[in-house]
């Protein structure tokens, strides 16, 4: 088999081969399709999207699969109007319709998962909160469990995570077994831009698998913490370490800047937990930022929804369908202030995000970009 | 209105023609006396403020909080030591995507003293911070704090107001009109609170400050509240789904009994840490690690393993141990308000009293989720002669209803 390599290509080679494994990094088919609405569509759409991977059985029978949901920032904060799944969290009839799938497709147990802000209480609570009805959740397939990650609630101690290669920023991470204890692990995230990553898609949603007990502000010195207090602003700014019975810093002296530390975690986290399965819902969104707190943000309506089994190759065309370049780096919209997750990701040998060597299956990029920055 | 001391002209009296101030509390001082000969001739009642028990029926007495044992012969029972009611820090009334800011309210304290001495009126008496210009949005805020939650606001104007006379007539004019606005709709003050939590406590001694704070707490959750008393009977319990008993000492046999009663008709009692009671069967040992949960008839009866010590704690625990999905309101984008829900006895109307703390910002699309099946909606605005019909979105638990931006007082009118 010959073929022909592009400008892009052929820079990228001569660079990465200087610097990086990305020649390395594998590659994997990305499923896009449209859906306008959260209604009656959605579920054939999400049938489509699963379909055009080859279907969810080979993935997930017989398993255990945990899904990671973005429910980001407070449950009582809406962008306007908006309920939080039209904006910055995942919308509910997706987290339902995927949950049916999976269950259709002989998962023995499904367990949802978040690390919601500086919160031990039950996820179901939580979802409450902002509306959602969690027993139709638990209803959608047999075994559907739900869980609070942020604490380590019923368990009996935190998982140390190590990263492969020894990391960036912490050479592991301790985090709540349920993300060992399972065959299957799915990111399930919204199409979003993020003020301090450029992008909030399914690597960046694993920012939230930490718990807060560990890197909390509050977090205490010494172990982890049996509530979670505060954000995870240490990982933004490095101006503390993670209580002294966990993983400590590499270098203490690296850069205290969220722009250079965000996207180095959320990589250093996708390969030391791997994503199995990467769902973006983009069918109602938010442009501008990860949540109504920041400042410009507003409602967008892309109608879509990604999917792939690696999560560079799938936030790499989830970046280009929102008008971006999953090739730019720093200084380069989206990533003005920040390093690119996804080069990060595709240095740790994760996956490719060159889009001339992703198979993209469904509806072509070109047909479906929506400028978030129109 | 409480009469400044150093107004001593009577015609200042003129600032108060047009508005429904219709009392005026002065000290009894002689240097007063053409005020108050003055405002008896407009038609104003007067009434002298002294320290003791009154002797006269034109005397009233002001009482502090803490002080107050909740006997209440008067008709009117005046309150000192309440508080400003706003943001505690408006600085971060804006702020954040999780937090909510500190509150300084005394709609709980209104709510606890219209529950505790119910034939009397509450005046909650509290003056303006000094030092600080107020704008007059935070006078109609202190206003609503009082009306919204059942008490009155002694009107009371700050020092830069009684030296300004012209600040002082623009002060009165939208004290006035939030007054007037207030009795307008009396008919609203005989609804009844809606709530499904209570709390019984003696409020007094050793447990007054924890019993009133969890008041407080609740309140910030949104969660509303039904003051109990240990002399209530079981009718005080109907509707209720958790009641909170959290005074240090166990409870006569007597109330005892009738709690635990609560329990095993399916109630949730949490206790604190003295409940002497540790009836049914051991629940989850991990269901919640602040409390031993047993399961009794068809209820749950949750003992602290620790004595209550911090109320913020307890108020959060409630919450979670009777669970969301028996809140009966619920607020996106309200951290700065706070909510009272009522509803008419036996009717099909039910009013949500709003009121928003940050004078700096309005109240910003706000949607207000309440978890029953209204059909019908409109939005009242402190000064508005007419509502407006709100959108009556389906919810998966009741109804949202979008808000219209708002200063300081909403009232949502509901129609089953």
């Amino acid at each position: 088999m010959t073929s022909r390599m592009t400008r892009r290509e052929m820079l990228g080679a001569l660079v990465g081969s200087a610097v990086s494994p990305r020649r390395t990094a594998p590659t994997a088919p990305v499923s896009v399709v449209r859906c306008r609405s959260y209604d009656s569509e959605l579920r054939t759409a999400l049938e489509r999207l699963f379909d055009q991977l080859g279907g969810l059985g080979r993935l997930v029978k017989g398993k255990t699969v945990a899904i990671k949901l973005n429910l980001t920032g407070s449950p009582t904060y809406r962008l306007g109007h908006r309920p939080l799944g039209m904006a910055q969290w995942v919308h509910e009839n997706v987290v339902g319709v995927v949950v049916h799938l999976l269950g259709k497709a002989g998962a023995r147990r499904i367990r949802l998962l978040e690390s919601p802000w500086s919160t031990a209480e039950p996820l179901e609570e939580y979802m409450l909160a902002a509306n959602w009805d969690p027993q139709a959740l638990a209803n959608a397939a047999p075994c559907v469990e739900f869980e609070n990650t942020n604490y380590l609630g019923r368990r009996k101690a935190y998982v140390r995570f190590p990263v492969p290669g020894g990391g960036s920023i912490y050479p592991a991470y301790d985090l709540s077994p349920a993300y060992q204890e399972c065959d299957v692990f799915v990111s399930l995230a919204k199409l979003k831009e993020h003020a301090t990553a450029g992008v909030t898609l399914s690597m960046k949603n694993c920012f939230g698998i930490t718990p807060c007990t560990i890197y909390g502000d509050g977090a205490p010195e010494d172990e982890p913490g049996l509530f979670p207090r505060g954000g995870r602003t240490m990982f933004h700014h490095g101006h503390r370490q993670p209580p002294k019975s966990c993983p400590q810093e590499i270098d203490p002296r690296s850069p205290r800047e969220g722009g250079y530390r965000v996207p180095r975690i959320v990589a250093d986290l996708v390969a030391a937990r791997p994503i199995d399965l990467a769902i973006i819902d983009g069918v109602e969104s938010m442009a501008g930022g990860e949540g109504p707190w920041i400042r410009r943000s507003r409602p967008i309506s892309p109608g879509l929804l990604i999917a792939g089994t690696n999560p560079v190759c799938t936030d790499a065309v989830a970046t280009a369908l929102m008008g971006f370049d999953p090739m730019a780096d720093r200084g380069a919209p989206p990533f003005e202030t920040c390093d690119n997750t996804m080069r990060l990701g595709e240095e740790l040998g994760i996956g490719v995000r060159d889009l001339s060597r992703i198979e993209v299956r469904g509806t072509p990029i070109q047909e479906a970009v929506c400028r978030f920055r129109a | 209105m409480r009469w400044p001391p150093s107004w001593r002209d009577p015609s200042l009296l003129k600032l108060l023609a047009g508005t429904p101030i219709n009392l005026l509390l002065t000290p009894a001082d002689p240097g007063l006396d053409a005020v108050r000969s003055e405002a008896r001739r407009m038609g104003l009642t007067c009434w002298e403020i002294v320290t003791a028990p009154p002797s006269r029926p034109d005397q009233i007495r002001i009482q502090p909080r803490s002080e107050l044992e909740w006997k209440a012969p008067e008709a009117v029972v005046a309150v000192s030591e309440c508080v400003w009611p706003s943001i505690a820090s408006e600085s971060s009334g804006s702020a954040g995507p999780t937090g909510v800011p500190w509150v300084d309210s005394n709609g709980w304290f209104a709510q606890l003293a219209r529950a505790l001495m119910p034939r009397s009126e509450i005046w909650l008496v509290f003056d303006p911070p000094g030092g600080m210009v107020l704008r007059p949005e935070s006078y109609a805020l202190a206003v609503a704090d009082s009306e919204a939650f059942g008490g009155r606001w002694a009107v009371s104007l700050d020092e830069q107001a009684q030296a300004d006379k012209g600040l002082a007539a623009r002060i009165i004019h939208v004290v006035g009109d939030a007054l007037r606005f207030f009795g307008q709709h009396r008919a609203w003050s005989s609804y009844v609170t809606c709530a499904v939590l209570g709390v019984l406590s003696d409020y007094a001694g050793e447990d007054r400050h924890m019993a009133e704070e969890i008041l407080n707490l609740l309140a910030r959750r949104h969660l509303p509240f039904r003051v109990l008393r240990k002399t209530d009977d079981k009718s005080q319990f109907e509707g209720l789904k958790a009641i909170i008993y959290p005074d240090a000492r166990p409870p006569a046999t007597e109330v005892e009994q009738r709690l635990l009663d609560f329990v095993r008709q399916g109630g949730l009692l949490i206790a604190n840490a003295g409940w002497r009671v540790r009836e049914g069967t051991p629940g989850p040992e991990d269901v919640h690690r602040r409390f031993d949960v047993f399961l009794l008839g068809k209820g749950r009866l949750a003992v602290a393993r620790e004595p209550f010590s911090d109320p913020y704690l307890v108020a959060l625990d409630a919450h979670l141990l009777l669970g969301r999905r028996h809140d009966l309101v619920r607020l996106w984008n309200g951290g700065s308000l706070n909510v009272r829900y009522t509803a008419q006895l036996g009717g099909r109307r039910a009013v949500v009293h709003l009121v928003n703390y940050s004078t700096r910002h309005p109240a910003h699309e706000v949607t207000l989720g309440v978890t029953a099946r209204y059909r019908r909606a409109w939005f009242w605005e402190l000064g508005a002669n007419k509502p407006r019909a709100l959108e009556v979105r389906p919810a998966p638990q009741g109804v949202e209803l979008p808000l219209p931006e708002f200063a300081v007082y909403g009232a949502v009118e509901l129609e089953a």
